[in-house]
């Protein structure tokens, strides 16, 4: 299996080669391109188990698609497709080691090989709603490549101590890291007129994944100057 | 003439130097800025053929642009972000709705009746140009030359253009499940040829916009 990023920056893809017998899934909605021996197959099982109820968590909860796309080779030879992300940005293939798992906030993630099971994680009320709007996360493990994708371009941060981001800015993190949501700055008051009212706080050491944009401020910027629905 | 792609891949804009006399013709509405060169407006081809390419998404008037004395410089940009590359036409190619930027002479635009299948492609009709010389299409998105040998699958929100060599038509996988629950539709195109793909999908974030805008109040 042998995921790449194309045209890296503003319109990034993944372009994804499956060797006969591999499997790689991916939200449904994400294939654009793809060769002729490609077998798709959808469900709102993903790898890894769950039913209805699972595709329903990520639909609701997770800004996910309810649908999850699975590909593999029709014949004996490698079959190779194209995925795109729905805003304009970068991708990055995050290469999971058994051992830490990562999760994925605000519909950042695009898809994964087979040996990485994606579950929705519960977030709990408080955390859910206002770190985010998002009451589940995807929760990814095992072993190999996960894509994801942000709005603008993707920074990795080494976290060591305690980071604080603005949660329209999260991507994704490993689950080393503790998290919570709090204040922005020292004082309500502050927080408030700050206009970042609630971040995101991540304590211990692991990595973290932002993006350069958030889409929630983007699409706040755009819908008012929008006709009413 | 001379042309080259400025500001790629991501904000391009099209920088075509013209000698005296010499033209290039244009999309309405895609020229930036220009320097000792003339433009012409006219519905090439006539009323029809203005009405025509109305309907496939294109501007009606096609602007041409000619070198003055001395020669002089005009600057095309397309309406969206992305890419722009160049296609030499010898014979035809089909093009989705805004996806002509501009062409030199010798290259002629017409409209192309897809039928109802079209509905699934780029729409009922399609942009044709044909004739000989170069073409410079765009994308909302990185473009991708794929050549097709035999069969390849796109979604039917990324085509950006194909050679007349090309058939296409729905792709429809044994598994009725996937047919009915994928967003968009995936097109097989099948023959050899050349297919130009971009890498976004404007209308998926029309789609994704959607919910942010205000939601009408009821009386």
């Amino acid at each position: 299996m042998n995921v790449d990023i194309l045209h890296q920056g503003l319109f990034a893809t993944a372009e994804v080669t499956l060797a006969p017998g591999e499997q790689f899934v991916s939200e449904s909605g994400a294939l654009y391109r793809g060769s002729p021996n490609l077998n798709i197959e959808t469900s709102s099982r993903a790898l890894g188990g769950g039913g209805i109820l699972s595709g329903l968590k990520r639909a609701m909860f997770a800004r996910e698609s309810f649908f999850m796309s699975t590909y593999a080779s029709r014949d004996g030879s490698p079959a190779s497709f194209g995925l795109s992300p729905t805003l304009p940005g970068e991708m990055q293939v995050v290469q999971l080691d058994g051992a830490v798992n990562w999760i994925c906030a605000g519909g950042s993630y695009v898809g994964s090989g087979t040996g990485v099971t994606i579950d929705t994680q519960y977030q709990g009320l408080v955390k859910g709603l206002l770190g985010g709007g998002n009451l589940m996360f995807m929760k990814t493990s095992g072993t190999g490549p996960m894509l994801v994708s942000g709005f603008g371009r993707l920074i990795e941060i080494e976290v060591e101590g305690s980071l604080t981001i603005d949660n329209g800015h999260l991507v994704a993190f490993q689950d080393s890291l503790q998290f919570s949501v709090t204040k922005a700055a020292k004082g309500w008051m502050a927080s408030f007129f700050s206009g970042e009212m609630f971040a995101c706080r991540f304590t211990g050491k692991g990595k973290l994944i932002a993006q350069s944009h958030s889409p929630t401020a983007f699409g706040g910027l755009l819908g008012p100057r929008l006709p009413e629905r | 003439m001379q042309a080259s792609i400025q500001c790629g891949p991501s904000f391009s804009m099209l920088d075509v130097e013209l000698g005296q006399g010499e033209k290039i013709i244009a999309e309405g509405g895609s020229m930036t800025w220009m320097q000792n060169v003339n433009m012409t407006t006219n519905m090439t081809g006539g009323i029809m053929s203005g009405l025509k390419r109305a309907v496939t998404g294109e501007s009606m008037f096609l602007n041409t642009f000619e070198g003055d004395a001395g020669g002089g410089t005009v600057t095309l940009s397309p309406g969206e972000a992305g890419d722009i590359t160049r296609c030499d036409v010898e014979g035809q190619l089909y093009l989705q709705k805004g996806a002509f930027l501009c062409c030199g002479e010798g290259v002629e635009t017409g409209v192309k009746f897809d039928g109802l299948k079209g509905f699934l492609n780029v729409g009922l009709l399609a942009l044709e140009v044909h004739g000989r010389g170069p073409v410079w299409i765009s994308s909302y998105g990185a473009i991708e030359e794929i050549d097709v040998d035999g069969e390849y699958i796109v979604d039917n929100g990324f085509v950006v253009g194909w050679q007349p060599s090309l058939n296409y038509s729905v792709y429809l996988q044994r598994s009725v499940r996937t047919f009915l629950f994928n967003v968009g539709f995936l097109l097989k195109f099948t023959g050899a040829g050349k297919l130009w793909v971009q890498s976004r999908n404007p209308l998926q974030l029309a789609d994704w916009v959607y919910p942010f805008r205000p939601v009408k109040k009821k009386d």
